[in-house]
């Protein structure tokens, strides 16, 4: 999905009370937004439904996220991960995503199931600072290399910290 | 209640006033007369009731797909929703209240059921997520956030008692062999020592009679020389002695020759006779002077012999003395060369086992180390101690038995027997599955049974290699004292 969107510096914060919901199906189309999705994205529910969902990606968020979000999910297992995501009118806002596959009764993946919360502003601080470096290492790499490259970066990040991603995510 | 819908009964009702119109206007037909006119008037009735058929239809869109919804939900399935819900009044708000409410009762199941299987898999760190969450979901999700702490406590403590008495169990039935190898190495270095002990208080009473003997000898080689020294004084006396004979043999000698010349003058003196008288008897007189010299002279070399003769007795009651002295002397060296021999006989038993007793304490002390090693290593897995860590860090040519091994008397005198060659490898793997232990322990092992699991393995592993570095230092002791094995 081509974003069109010119991004701005306008920020929208999530409040404490609420969060946003969606759900996609296998290939990652949105099949449900709750009303608080629909008021952050700015997108309408019809424009919505049936798009990827990376039409709220931010160009400041690097491609590694994505595909250890998208290895964990399809590997049966929820994904957290702070995210920033675009608006329809340019504006950004942070999210504390929470990703979980969907099951049938027989214990096939449906679809996956996203509640986005308000995140922890010390976290979108370092984050932000993370997927900076990430983000340059992936220019820096060039399209092929720049998820391996910046997968090494946050693996090195963890390794010397001594912590597995989900310990490092949710000790903010 | 029929099956009839809502829509369906409704539209029942619409199409009552077109029916009941119809029947008005044909009712009329016998008193008024055919009016075309008032046929109008069920003809807007139906025109309205299909319109506002078509119009409810609309408004009531959602109500299947609700009813479906709901019938899902009391079938414990939340993954449903209502989308494009175009209805702007009540029911559009039902529809968006009711994917609200799912929104939170999905969130609620999906984190409790998260956070139960993070726990059950260790990662304690996983705590529900309250925010976004409404009233009592998010109490429950507190809740739960208390329940899972405490679970995470007794799984830890769970845990730790289980590798703590797994070790501990590990440890004990290795520490018994271990001391009972070490108990017996002291046995038989006891037994040796007594060993040792005996042939040291033999060798004592051989010094002992050995000292006795010579003793002996001494006193009889000083009898000896005293003989000896006499004889020399008697020889020196003989000497003397046979200066004089000279002498008197000189004397003798002379007194021959001057009574030959007399007998000459005497045979001169006797041609001229007659006249003679008075001469002959003055040569008579020096015969006669003659005569007593001569007898003087025989004296004194009779006196000198008899003298002789006396020294030589004595020299010969000496000799035979010192013969005798001499062959005791030598009987008694005998009996010293056999005791000496015993001697060194003992003193090199003696030797051999205390290199024995040696080379076994050591190895006891070895076997002492690594029991010790081991036990550092059980205290640092009991719980993390600073000094124990050190210790188990040195690797297997720096703590005693790889000094000894490479650098000590091991190479030396060891390195040819065939177990020290064996003895690297297991040596190596004992600290190399210790140093592997202390690694495990720095991961999550108190939420990781598998990695519980590991160390077990890593430790299980030091003890048979251990197992194997006790046995072979055992028989490196054995194959270097093989006369000595019990
Ligand atoms: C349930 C679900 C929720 C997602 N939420 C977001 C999101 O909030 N923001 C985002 O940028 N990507 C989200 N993604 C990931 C997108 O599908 C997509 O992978 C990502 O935007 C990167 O786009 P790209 O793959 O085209 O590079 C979500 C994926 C799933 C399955």
């Amino acid at each position: 999905m081509k974003n069109r969107i010119t991004p701005t510096s306008v920020e929208k914060v999530m409040r404490e009370e609420d969060f946003i919901v969606s759900m996609t199906d296998l290939q990652g189309r949105i099949t449900y937004g709750n009303r608080i999705f629909i008021e952050f994205s700015g997108y309408s529910e019809q424009e919505l439904l049936g798009t990827q969902h990376n039409i709220i990606r931010h160009p400041d968020m690097p491609r590694a996220v994505f595909k250890l979000l998208w290895d964990t999910i399809s590997g049966g297992s929820e994904c957290n991960a702070y995210v920033k995501n675009l608006a329809k009118d340019g504006s950004f806002y942070w999210v504390f995503a929470n990703i979980t596959p969907l099951f049938d009764p027989n214990g096939a993946i449906t679809g996956y199931f996203s509640v986005r919360r308000k995140p922890d502003p010390k976290a979108v601080q370092t984050m932000g600072e993370v997927y900076r470096l990430m983000l340059e290492e992936e220019q820096r790499a060039g399209a092929r290399d720049a998820i391996a490259a910046s997968t090494r970066l946050m693996l090195n990040l963890l390794s010397e910290k001594g912590l597995s991603y989900d310990e490092f995510i949710l000790a903010f | 209640m029929t099956n009839s819908s809502l829509l369906s009964r409704l539209s029942g009702i619409l199409w009552l006033s077109p029916v009941a119109m119809l029947a008005i206007v044909v009712a009329s037909i016998p008193f008024r007369g055919f009016d075309l006119f008032l046929l109008a008037f069920p003809a807007m009735a139906v025109a309205a009731a299909i319109g506002v058929q078509l119009m409810v239809r609309r408004w009531m869109a959602p109500l299947p797909k609700l009813n479906a919804l709901i019938a899902e939900v009391s079938q414990g399935r939340f993954n449903g929703r209502i989308t494009e819900v175009s209805e702007k009044g009540e029911l559009g708000a039902l529809c968006w209240n009711l994917n609200d409410m799912l929104d939170q009762l999905g969130a609620f199941f999906r984190e409790q059921e998260t956070t139960f299987r993070c726990n059950l898999d260790g990662k304690f760190y996983r705590h529900t997520m309250p925010v976004g969450l409404h009233g009592g979901f998010r109490k429950g999700l507190l809740n739960q956030n208390t329940l899972l702490e405490a679970m995470a406590g007794q799984k830890r403590a769970a845990m730790y008692t289980g590798l703590v008495s797994r070790t501990h169990h590990l440890n004990t039935a290795n520490l018994l062999d271990n001391l009972a190898s070490n108990q017996n190495d002291l046995k038989v270095i006891t037994d040796k020592m007594r060993v040792v002990t005996e042939l040291a208080s033999k060798t004592c009473e051989d010094a002992e009679a050995g000292k006795a003997l010579v003793n002996d000898v001494v006193e009889r080689l000083t009898g000896i020389t005293d003989r000896i020294s006499r004889a020399n004084e008697t020889i020196t006396r003989l000497n003397a002695r046979s200066v004089e004979i000279n002498r008197a043999v000189t004397l003798i000698n002379s007194i021959a020759d001057q009574t030959n010349l007399l007998a000459l003058n005497a045979a001169i003196e006797a041609a001229r006779a007659g006249e003679a008288g008075r001469g002959f008897a003055v040569v008579a007189d020096e015969v006669r002077k003659l005569a007593e010299s001569t007898k003087h002279a025989s004296e004194s070399i009779g006196q000198i012999m008899s003298t002789l003769s006396g020294e030589t007795s004595y020299m010969l009651k000496d000799s035979v003395e010192m013969r005798e002295s001499a062959n005791a002397s030598q009987a008694v060296i005998a009996q010293m060369e056999a005791r000496f021999t015993q001697f060194h006989e003992s003193a090199s038993q003696t030797m051999t086992n205390a290199d024995y007793v040696h080379d076994l304490s050591f190895s006891s002390l070895v076997k002492v180390d690594h029991v010790m090693y081991k036990q550092r290593a059980y205290v640092v897995i009991d719980g993390q101690n600073e000094e124990c860590m050190r210790a188990i860090g040195v690797d297997h040519n720096n703590c005693r038995l790889g000094k000894w091994y490479n650098e000590g008397e091991g190479r030396q005198l060891f390195g040819n027997l065939s177990s020290y060659g064996a003895l690297l490898a297991p040596h190596a793997k004992v600290h190399g599955s210790v140093h592997a232990m202390t690694k495990l322990m720095d991961g999550p092992w108190q939420t990781n049974q598998a990695l519980q699991d590991k160390i077990i393995d890593a430790m299980e592993e030091a003890e048979s290699a251990s197992r194997e570095v006790m046995d072979l230092i055992g028989r490196l002791v054995d194959e270097k004292h093989p006369g000595m094995v019990l």
